[in-house]
């Protein structure tokens, strides 16, 4: 009788243990990073910097943002080459600093195109009154993984958060959140 | 008889907790239908430039939605967008620098679903019939008003509440650096409004 009630209070304990540690990774995974559904099913993915829109002096801070993400453990990575997933500067009016559209085949991405939005002024060296071309690209690139973005006081530190200001940085350099989601995506 | 009762609820705890990690791990929010997904990084707005820069703020109710496809006003070339034109019934105007008088007025956002053809716009406001909203919109160039800043443009009202949800209530805190009631928010933009014409 005392082996089977102490048998049961293991189980339980062993079970509660579940229970919190499931509740615990779903609040976790939840805040952390959001991950839109659909991924690259081959890589690298090349981005397109072809288009005669885009500054000569725009080519090295893409390619850092694209380093950013490379540096992940993730096997995932960018590299530059004619792809067709281009990136473009236009006027696009007020209200968005960058945009990317993704196409896709059920659950695996197809084509993507992003575009700066020059009704806004740009920077490639983080100065005030403009937008930081690599903090910006960093975060679209994000997009370009299927990540979302993010609100909430808890992820404006991370590249994925939803709002950007002129003579922003602090995008450039992926937060432990940011790395944890193109892992999970691309493991 | 006791031990069987304790077997059987320890193995639904655990089959529930297995569930609930499995689901956990599980790609999030799949949606296999989405053909094209639109997603931005937006422009950090304050209550002036979100109130200045609009070229109509209204209150007013969703009455009928109708979904089409349309010239892309942000994409070049030949590209279409789905978009989902939202009837909304004027209850107050609360910036009308154009002198729009109509009872009516039309709220384009991008996305929605043609037969098998779906289009999302993460940031884009989903306006549903029947809800009450506050919207700060712009006209674009195809004539269209479309909302200004994504989600920092539209809100749900209810009752004197602005903002529902967890996800509006912190766009609504980041612009406006607080939760208010609608009456408290009226009275802002009307200061923002009066200031910038004395200002003229």
């Amino acid at each position: 009788m005392k082996n089977i009630i102490t048998r049961n209070f293991f189980l339980s304990i062993i079970a509660a243990v579940f229970v919190i540690a499931a509740i615990i990774s779903t609040t976790h995974n939840t805040q952390a990073y959001s991950y839109a559904g659909f991924k690259w099913y081959s890589y690298p993915v090349s981005v397109d910097m072809s288009d005669a829109s885009l500054p000569g002096s725009w080519t090295t801070p893409i390619a850092n943002a694209m380093s950013a993400w490379n540096a992940a453990s993730s096997p995932f990575y960018f590299n530059v080459g004619y792809s067709g997933h281009l990136i473009t500067l236009e006027n696009k009016g007020a209200g968005y600093a960058a945009r990317s559209r993704v196409s896709g085949s059920g659950d695996q991405i197809t084509d993507i195109d992003l575009v700066f939005n020059t009704y806004y002024s740009w920077s490639t060296s983080g100065g005030a009154g403009a937008f930081d071309v690599q903090n910006i690209a960093t975060h679209e690139f994000g997009h370009w993984l299927a990540l979302n973005d993010l609100s909430g006081a808890g992820n404006t530190e991370k590249t994925m958060y939803y709002q950007a200001a002129y003579g922003e940085t602090k995008k450039r350099t992926l937060e432990s959140d940011d790395l944890n989601g193109i892992n999970y995506i691309y493991p | 008889m006791n031990k069987k009762i304790t077997t059987l609820i320890l193995a639904l705890i655990v089959i529930i907790s297995g569930s609930v990690v499995a689901f956990n791990f599980r790609p999030h929010a799949v949606s296999k239908k989405i053909n094209t997904r639109i997603s931005s990084i937006l422009v950090k707005l304050s209550p002036e430039e979100i109130t200045k820069q609009s070229d109509v703020v209204i209150v007013g109710t969703v009455k009928d939605l109708k979904t089409l496809k349309t010239k892309s006003n942000f994409w070049s070339k030949d590209d279409e967008d789905i978009v989902t034109n939202a009837n909304v019934e004027v209850e107050k105007y609360l910036f009308n620098p154009k002198n729009l008088s109509g009872l009516e007025i039309i709220v384009q956002t991008i996305g929605g679903t043609i037969g098998n053809e779906t289009m999302f716009a993460e940031d884009e406001p989903k306006l549903e019939k029947g809800q009450r909203v506050i919207v700060f919109l712009r006209q674009a160039k195809n004539g269209a008003y479309i909302v200004f800043g994504g989600p920092q443009g539209a809100y749900t009202i209810n009752g004197n509440n602005v903002a529902v949800g967890e996800k509006e209530q912190n766009v609504f805190s980041d612009v406006f650096g607080k939760q208010m009631a609608l009456d408290e928010l009226e009275k802002q933009i009307s200061t923002i409004v009066s200031s910038s014409e004395q200002q003229k």
